[in-house]
């Protein structure tokens, strides 16, 4: 049950996304949401999806696989619609006694949607092509300036590389402790919220206290083997080649590309 | 008395190309007995033992316990966990009450028993697995590693299941633990109750299951008494086991030309038919 959720995970391949240096495919993720933000009318998030299909098809995922993760944001992207469509004022299109649909909402409601999706397709794009290990390696990286300011920037990479290494551990970890209280009984299928919420109280205390005690086993094989922070060399440093500066070029184009189009072309609300 | 007709599971019955976890699978365990399941780590033990008590469908076929039959569309079963207990591997992992009492008492109040009945049974099950009343009040995670495994396994027989499953029980235990875990089972079974031992250690098995089944690449290899599987000495090998240390230790003089007796796999006996052989010298 718990095995769905793709977010964040990786899926092995070999295309030109998967060898692309890390910190590209950062900074690249930073402009797309960029492009998402700046853009303003149709042409906007017809340059967005192009841009999402063309990395969709280069990546070489299974297009089944990146849409997999959207289950996770469904409720989510619910929400956000029915809200906007209520709840805008506007030009009145449909009436029933106190509900009413206006053409500004359902506007509304059709782009949040559609930059939402977009976003997690994004983002999800990069996580799928590039392991946690050169994601943290590339966030390092792109952070050191911060150094100036006396920002652990390597402890905080460390950090983050061991959160993603946790959660496939602790999901096979949850997963055994919620078989080991079935066995006892329990049941995480209430229908009442208040006894669903109780229910869970079983799953997560022994959660806690496994997730404390392999960080304690983690920080100790750790210091067992003289780990003392960011003093150390690498033995793959990262390094641009050709096709990461092209990668930027194009990017830089297409984030100019999207403000242009803000800039000629009219709004559509 | 439970009971697998052909058998069969996958993990990821969707993907192709999966291979099945479980395959073939014809077993049947009768009321009383005490039965040994080894087998290699990924075998399909864990698996095949998850089927007893209905946490896992089988993909094809059906198990059966009771006259209850549980097949692939088989939903709420929470009936049949109650009369089939399992213990699962670090099974002091789940432990999460504020007391020792309070979490032997989880199980029997999912069975939607009063207040006073569940503390009877919590208090009849701690008793049986020897953890003195001094630590009903304790926290579960004071206790030691031992002491926190007999309270996980108390949760699981305050809820008097017929059937007791228990995946490596004896795993990180000292070899006292280790004996005096094995020796509650064995009592637990002359008692009546059905023991299902799940092991991928030979010496533990040998000295207390009457009958072994050993699985092998989601098959079951052998199923028999202890003296028949372990003939299979080379089969063992290759499915990465080993006989008992004793039996090894008698089929090699064997094979070296002294007429010892190369079924045994308890010392003492093994120590009786080498002097017996010594002595007709």
């Amino acid at each position: 049950m718990l095995r769905d959720i793709t977010l964040g995970q990786y899926y092995p391949a070999d295309s030109l996304l998967h060898k692309l240096d890390p910190r590209v495919k950062i900074v690249g993720t930073i402009i797309y949401i960029a492009i998402l933000f700046v853009a303003d009318n149709v042409w906007g998030y017809l340059l967005a999806a192009m841009a999402l299909g063309v990395m969709i098809v280069m990546s070489k995922v299974p297009v089944r696989f990146i849409f997999k993760g959207m289950r996770a944001i469904i409720f989510l992207l619910m929400i956000t619609v029915v809200f906007n469509v209520f709840l805008t004022p506007g030009r009145v299109l449909f009436q029933w006694k106190a509900i009413k649909i206006t053409y500004e909402g359902l506007l509304i409601a059709g782009t949040m949607a559609i930059r939402l999706i977009f976003l997690i397709v994004g983002t999800s794009i990069m996580t799928l092509t590039t392991t946690p290990n050169q994601l943290t390696d590339a966030l390092e990286a792109l952070m050191s300036p911060f150094k100036k300011i006396k920002l652990p920037v390597h402890e905080v990479a460390m950090m983050m590389s061991i959160a993603l290494r946790f959660i496939p551990i602790l999901m096979e970890e949850t997963d055994k402790i919620m078989k080991a209280q079935m066995a006892r009984g329990a049941g995480f299928d209430s229908k009442r919220l208040t006894d669903r919420a109780k229910s869970l109280i079983p799953l997560l205390v022994p959660l806690f206290v496994s997730a404390f005690r392999r960080a304690n086993d983690l920080a100790m094989a750790m210091e067992a083997r003289c780990y003392r922070g960011g003093e150390r060399t690498r033995m793959k440093p990262l390094q641009y080649c050709s096709r990461d500066y092209m990668s930027y070029a194009v990017l830089w184009i297409v984030l100019i590309g999207a403000i242009v189009i803000r800039v000629l072309l009219p709004a559509m609300v | 008395m439970l009971e697998f007709v052909d058998v069969e599971y996958y993990y990821d019955s969707d993907m192709p190309g999966a291979t099945p976890a479980l395959r073939d699978i014809n077993l049947k365990i009768e009321d009383g007995e005490f039965v040994g399941i080894i087998g290699h780590t990924g075998s399909g033990k864990s698996t095949l033992v998850q089927h007893m008590n209905g946490l896992l469908n089988p993909t094809k076929g059906k198990y059966i316990y009771d006259g209850t039959v549980i097949d692939a569309k088989s939903g709420n079963l929470k009936e049949l966990r109650a009369k089939v207990g399992l213990v699962f591997q670090y099974p002091e992992h789940q432990l999460f009450e504020a007391t020792v009492l309070e979490d032997v008492c989880f199980g029997p109040k999912n069975m939607g028993l009063t207040d006073d009945e569940c503390k009877k049974r919590a208090v009849e099950a701690l008793d049986k697995v020897g953890v003195d009343a001094k630590y009903y009040d304790a926290s579960p995670f004071e206790l030691s590693g031992g002491q926190k495994r007999r309270v996980a396994i108390a949760g699981v027989l305050a809820m008097s299941p017929r059937v007791l499953v228990l995946d490596e029980p004896t795993a990180g235990l000292d070899p006292e633990g280790r004996h005096d875990l094995l020796n509650m089972l064995k009592t637990l079974n002359d008692e009546g109750m059905t023991i299902v031992l799940v092991s991928h250690s030979m010496d533990d098995v040998a000295k207390y299951a009457r009958r072994l089944v050993v699985i092998d690449n989601a098959y079951i290899a052998f199923d028999g008494t202890p003296t028949e599987v372990f003939s299979h000495k080379s089969e063992l090998v290759n499915m990465g086991l080993n006989v008992p240390q004793i039996t090894g230790i008698m089929q090699s003089l064997k094979s070296n030309g002294f007429d010892v007796d190369d079924t045994l796999f308890d010392v003492d006996a093994a120590a009786e038919s080498i002097m017996k052989c010594l002595d007709r010298k």
